[in-house]
């Protein structure tokens, strides 16, 4: 279960890498087409802003498990190797609840889009639910991500709770 | 609530947060839920808080921050443009502290060409340090020309970060990556002035050394290969916005794909360049979008709140000229910078400064480049810089912290100077954007 989840979490940043470089590629396609021929590629633009909502949300738990994840740790740092796992464990906890809660909004959000068929009016008129998903799907994984940090702390902190850890 | 009240709650809770470690996004991003709940109608304002993370992430004009780290990370993978530091390295000669002036030109270079401050940084730190050290040279003219001038791809297009703070002020991206360049210029001209000064009056501190003559014939033959086609790229990302041809998102792809095709053309693309550039940006752009997402929203609650209209009351009927309230504005964002990641640091000043700054009618762009100059800066005030620990990662093992903070300090000192005289002069900062077709 570990590794499938880690593969997942690996899966969904190389994702999010492909569809950057896919837009990199249209983008420059497109300014070719335009500029040269004067004739663009439509939709370009819509396609580049649904990578740009994409990637944060397919790559954050992955970011967060090479925890480089952006923390002030000035406080954490002068505290004992226990403490320190404690609070890391609270906050990652915290932190789960948040993405919890942006998943069960999420998904109301993408539910009602989908049962009331809004469309996204711009180049391609395309479903709002299939941009809006992205975010309940990338918090639930995020939010999965931190459950799994929190829960190895808690382990970590059951078999020796005074000394240093990993996280 | 009182709007003090709000202020107090959403800052308070804030400032817990973060001192508790909680990465920066999450801590925006908690205060966002309890500020949606409380102040946009409970349920219906979590509601509106994704709809907003939608609105703000679905912005072309964002597009060119992971495409400027994903150049950063191909140039720094690559090592493409190594070659270029060694040409460099001929046409300079025999000037004082010559090393450390290579370390400046070569970081000014570079910055033309990556919009990653580490990228910059551990390029030139594990290029030049290890030979000026061979050389004797003291640490503050190894490191600190080093740390000083890789900071400069903040300010000197691209740059990834003047993309989020003009996508967070509301203004135009390619006016601020323009308006970066002067200043960028300056800063470079500043440190290269310093050090030579510095070299020609404590010649021991960077010793002269014997330079192997080069034809000047062979200089110009590695210079056309070696030099001249990185313009093409700095031609790509600058040239392109500055001549209204493409926008910025247009000029980040082609300068990305421009670092690509040179890479190839050097010999120097392969698999494992791409996959780890890849990665190494969707990584940087997924931290930095959390963020920039967090803070929009936290921005929506201060003004639902009521918190920044009473903090303009109060700062507009202070009896202080409106220079001085910029003035106090950037001296607390120099001392958050010291505890702080520079990102973290504009993106929960920019809340509260925003609504003052349009209030005071200031010129949103120039006070945008000023705080520009302030995150370059907080990149390498001790202790927290991340220059400071990029550059403790790429120097000998026996080079301690206090030395990389004194190298940094009268480079500090250049950036304080520029900043004060773009503070005077707007139109060392203004005058190119205003050029712009």
């Amino acid at each position: 279960m570990k590794g499938f989840f880690d593969k997942v979490v690996n899966g969904l940043a190389w994702l999010a890498g492909w569809l950057m470089m896919a837009a990199l590629l249209m983008v420059c396609l497109d300014v070719t087409m335009r500029y040269f021929f004067n004739s663009p590629i439509g939709g370009v633009l819509q396609f580049s802003e649904y990578v740009l909502l994409y990637i944060p949300f397919l790559a954050s738990a992955y970011v967060l498990r090479e925890e480089s994840h952006i923390r002030i740790d000035i406080v954490l740092n002068r505290l004992s190797p226990g403490k320190e796992r404690v609070i890391n464990m609270i906050t990652s906890f915290l932190s789960f609840l948040v993405m919890l809660v942006l998943t069960v909004f999420g998904t109301f959000i993408t539910l009602d889009y989908y049962g009331r068929g809004v469309p996204v009016l711009k180049y391609y008129k395309i479903p709002e639910f299939l941009v809006i998903m992205i975010i309940p799907f990338g918090c639930l994984v995020f939010g999965l991500q931190f459950a799994r940090r929190a829960y190895n702390l808690y382990r970590e902190y059951r078999e020796n709770p005074w000394s240093g850890g990993k996280h | 609530m009182e709007w003090w009240q709000a202020l107090i709650l959403l800052l308070g809770t804030m400032v817990v947060l973060m001192l508790s470690g909680m990465p920066v996004a999450l801590s925006f991003l908690l205060v966002d839920i309890i500020g949606a709940f409380i102040f946009l109608g409970g349920a219906n304002g979590v509601v509106q808080l994704i709809l907003n993370i939608e609105e703000s992430l679905t912005s072309f004009s964002l597009l060119p921050v992971p495409l400027f780290v994903f150049m950063g990370d191909v140039m720094f993978h690559s090592q493409l443009g190594f070659k270029a530091i060694d040409v460099l390295d001929h046409w300079i000669g025999k000037i004082p502290a010559r090393l450390s002036l290579l370390a400046v030109i070569g970081g000014t270079v570079f910055s033309t060409m990556s919009g990653s401050t580490l990228a910059t940084t551990a390029i030139l730190g594990s290029l030049l340090v290890p030979d000026m050290e061979r050389r004797g040279y003291h640490k503050s003219m190894s490191i600190g020309p080093v740390m000083g001038s890789g900071g400069l791809s903040m300010l000197i297009p691209p740059s990834a970060l003047a993309i989020l703070l003009a996508a967070l002020n509301q203004i135009s991206v390619g006016g601020l990556l323009i308006a970066g360049i002067v200043p960028g210029i300056m800063i470079a001209c500043c440190y290269a002035c310093y050090v030579v000064i510095r070299g020609f009056l404590q010649p021991h501190l960077a010793p002269p050394f014997e330079v192997q003559e080069i034809s000047f014939r062979r200089k110009i033959r590695d210079t056309a290969v070696y030099v001249l086609p990185l313009g093409l790229i700095i031609f790509l990302v600058i040239g392109l916005i500055f001549l209204g041809i493409a926008t910025p998102s247009e000029s980040a792809a082609l300068g990305a794909l421009g670092t690509l095709a040179l890479a190839f053309a050097y010999g120097r693309l392969s698999w494992e360049v791409l996959k780890k550039s890849i990665l190494g940006s969707v990584k940087i752009t997924g931290m930095m979008f959390i963020i920039i997402v967090g803070s929009m929203t936290f921005s929506q609650i201060m003004a639902f709140s009521g918190a920044s209209s009473g903090l303009i009351q109060i700062v507009t009927n202070l009896d202080l000229a409106p220079i001085m309230i910029l003035i106090c504005m950037q001296v607390t964002l120099l001392f958050l910078g010291c505890f702080m990641d520079n990102l973290s640091m504009v993106m929960v000043a920019v809340p509260i400064f925003l609504p003052i700054v349009q209030a005071l009618h200031f010129d949103t762009l120039w006070i945008s480049l000023i705080m520009l100059i302030n995150m370059e800066m907080a990149n390498t005030t001790p202790p927290f810089g991340l220059l400071l620990f990029v550059m403790k990662g790429v120097s000998p093992p026996d080079t301690t912290m206090s030395q990389i903070y004194r190298a940094g300090l009268p480079f500090l000192l250049c950036d304080t100077f520029v900043m004060m005289l773009v503070m005077i002069f707007p139109q060392i900062a203004l005058f190119l954007p205003s050029l712009m077709k």
